[in-house]
């Protein structure tokens, strides 16, 4: 089970980026639980792409979701500016806290030429379909 | 007891929702005391709880109700604004 895809960089479009991945973790047969968690991280990559790497302006957001050996793998990248801090920003900068509150780990890669945002999650009953 | 407008929030609050959440709470609130309802709200990220966060700081006379669908429960707890709510039963 995956899924790739590549969504503008707009806060209305953050509803469906997190349904396209929430769609993956119950195929990877997480609860409902763990299925919030996933979209709640998924939902703060995606707002962190919007807000900080394009601030605003028009971009793309690609996401992919994976599962393999017992880890359900979801990137968010964008081609951004890189991270950095903006007092406006509209989450009390909590969105790489909740998300490595909710992930097993993760890593962020920012650069001049964009973001990505590399989460992964707990998925045991993946592990056998590899 | 301080008779309280109840104000219910439907659907989810994320970066495209947060202002108008925000919006509609601050107008009921001008009117006086208010009840706010989150239990029709299915996702809620950190703008949602800037939002709360925001006007709890400055000063909203307002009481949550606990029904809470798991997910908001679920953000309120690992943000710890669960423990600063000022919940409608306390």
């Amino acid at each position: 089970v995956s899924f790739e895809g590549t969504f503008s960089a707009a806060a209305a479009g953050i509803k469906e980026i997190r349904s396209e991945v929430v769609a993956v973790a119950r195929l990877c047969g997480l609860d409902e639980k763990r299925v919030g968690e996933v979209a709640l991280a998924v939902s703060e990559a995606a707002t962190n792409a919007i807000v900080h790497g394009y601030r605003g302006d028009p971009g793309l957001i690609h996401v992919s979701a994976t599962r393999a050996n017992g880890e359900l793998t979801v990137l968010v990248t964008d081609e951004g500016l890189g991270m950095g801090p903006r007092l406006d920003s509209p989450g009390l900068g909590l969105g790489l806290p909740i998300i490595a509150k909710l992930t097993q780990r993760f890593d962020v890669i920012s650069r001049g030429s964009g973001t990505r945002i590399h989460m992964v999650f707990d998925c045991p009953v993946c592990s056998e379909e590899g | 007891m301080t008779e309280r407008t109840r104000v219910s929030i439907q659907g989810e609050i994320d970066l495209a929702t947060h202002e108008a959440f925000e919006a509609q709470v601050s107008e009921r609130l001008q009117e006086g005391p208010v009840l706010l309802d989150l239990s029709g709200v299915s996702f809620m990220d950190s703008t949602g709880i800037r939002v709360l966060d925001n006007l709890l700081r400055n000063g909203a006379d307002l009481k949550v109700a606990r029904e809470l669908q798991p997910q908001v429960q679920q953000v309120l707890e690992i943000t710890g604004l669960i423990d600063t709510l000022p919940w409608a039963d306390d």
